[in-house]
């Protein structure tokens, strides 16, 4: 099972870089709904919705290899 | 026993040479940015302050950035505070425990420094330092070990035994290309980062023994962002991470952000770890937010997080949390004004961990199935 998990997730990785890493252009006159507030990806305390604190529940959630995702006494 | 470390040639490489880059360049960056004429003072100065409660444990953290030009480098300085409250109980068949009230703080720094290199390349620099405890299972094990190991004296090892103060120092680096001009780009990042942990100790017939005393985390990660079309923006972020003692972990993070209509966003998340022998986690966020007027927006947010237990490496003893699954269901709101702007929300989240023996867990107060509260208000200010 968890052969395929990881196999699935390979699979869905690589084809999402390839969808995703578009070559097309959208022209900057038909980005106005892009730039809203709640649109980019940034790491502005106030337009990130999700908390800092929720890798204190989730520890498998962090993918940015932070201080906070290195090691600690629990995961030895 | 400590298992043995697979080799990663490729990576015992790029590690070689992420370390000789930034023992090179970031030096003469920071002497260039120290030594440049101010032309601003701040320009952006954030504040969020967090709060995560539940029955026994209650965790805040205090954030504060300042953003601002240094000639032709743009600096983020973000200073932080967490208090830890836990009550910590022990099992009721531990004869060495005993139930405590638990008061931790950890303040850390971080500096960043990014300045555009080319028309397209911009350069991101960053250092920073931890002083405490990264969360709160790290304070409670420490306690565990402390109430159990300290007084052990004239077991064969004690002499290992020593209350630790954790801390932690990080360098980091990424380089940025906008490939598409206001359309796409492409990062790549890494960082080190050396943790002085609070160690786990073990006692068999030889006596006691301990665990690694520093982690040394290094990581590469590559995050391409892409606009699709008019109304969709895709965020795809690929890490590899290798830590002391353990094997390399992987993760992948897809972000996909959607208008819809003339008053909705539509924020979605997907994400998978997975670290041999055994870590698995996946989880899925959706955010439907409402733009109610100019000013004001209005989300509500989803989440769900399963992962299949923790990565360790113990000898005969666990401290490892069993299989967890996570459900999150939140509501805020956002005010923006053209100075300011400020955010209110609120968190409800059930953590459900997979059964244990209770006869022999150790750790079953620690690892216990629990409601969560989270409440964050963030406020931002530009001059």
């Amino acid at each position: 099972m968890r052969s395929t998990n990881i196999v699935a997730i390979r699979v869905a990785v690589i084809s999402s870089s390839l969808v995703l890493a578009g070559c097309s252009t959208v022209p900057a006159y038909q980005q106005q709904h892009l730039s809203k507030p709640g649109m980019t990806f940034s790491d502005s305390l106030v337009e990130t919705t999700q908390a800092s604190l929720t890798s204190q529940m989730e520890p498998g959630a962090e993918t940015s290899g932070g201080a906070q995702a290195s090691g600690c006494s629990a995961c030895r | 026993m400590v298992k043995n470390l697979p080799h990663f040639p490729i990576l015992s490489s790029l590690r070689i040479s992420i370390i000789a880059a930034l023992s090179f360049t970031l030096p003469i960056s920071l002497f260039t940015l120290l030594f440049t004429p101010v032309t601003h003072a701040v320009d952006t100065l954030e504040t969020s302050l967090e709060h995560l409660s539940s029955d026994p444990f209650s965790i805040s953290l205090l954030t504060v950035r300042a953003t601002d030009q240094h000639g032709p480098w743009e600096t983020k300085t973000t200073l932080s505070r967490s208090d830890y409250a836990l009550d910590f109980r022990a099992a009721s068949f531990d004869f060495l425990g005993e139930d405590a009230q638990l008061r931790e703080k950890t303040h850390s720094l971080n500096l960043t420094a990014s300045r555009q290199i080319h028309d397209a390349l911009t350069l991101d620099l960053g250092v920073g330092y931890r002083d405490g405890f990264p969360n709160y299972r790290s304070v409670w094990l420490d306690t565990y070990f402390d109430q159990h190991f300290a007084p052990l004296s004239g077991v064969p090892g004690h002499e290992l035994y020593e209350n630790f103060q954790a801390s932690a120092a990080s360098l980091s680096s990424s380089l940025r290309w906008e490939y598409l001009p206001a359309n796409a780009t492409a990062s790549v990042s890494i960082s080190r980062i050396q943790d002085n942990v609070s160690p786990g100790y073990e006692i068999d017939f030889d006596g006691i023994r301990r665990s690694e005393l520093v982690l040394a985390t290094t990581s590469i990660s590559l995050i391409t962002e892409n606009v699709l079309t008019p109304r969709l923006r895709s965020r795809l972020a690929l890490t590899v991470t290798e830590t002391s003692a353990r094997d390399t972990r992987y993760a992948a993070e897809l972000a996909l952000n959607a208008v819809l209509g003339d008053r909705f966003i539509w924020r979605n998340k997907l994400g998978a770890t997975t670290e041999d022998p055994q870590f698995d986690a996946h989880y899925l966020d959706t955010t439907l937010e409402y733009q109610a007027t100019d000013t004001l927006a209005l989300y509500l947010n989803a989440r769900r997080y399963s992962d299949t237990g923790e990565i360790e490496n113990a000898l005969l003893f666990t401290t490892a949390a069993p299989g967890l699954h996570n459900d999150s269901l939140g509501l805020g709101l956002r005010y923006t004004t053209e100075n300011w702007s400020a955010r209110l929300s609120a968190t409800h989240s059930q953590s459900d961990y997979a059964d244990t023996n209770k006869d022999v867990d150790f750790f079953q107060h620690l690892y216990a199935d629990t409601n969560w509260l989270t409440l964050q208000l963030a406020l931002a200010t530009t001059f």
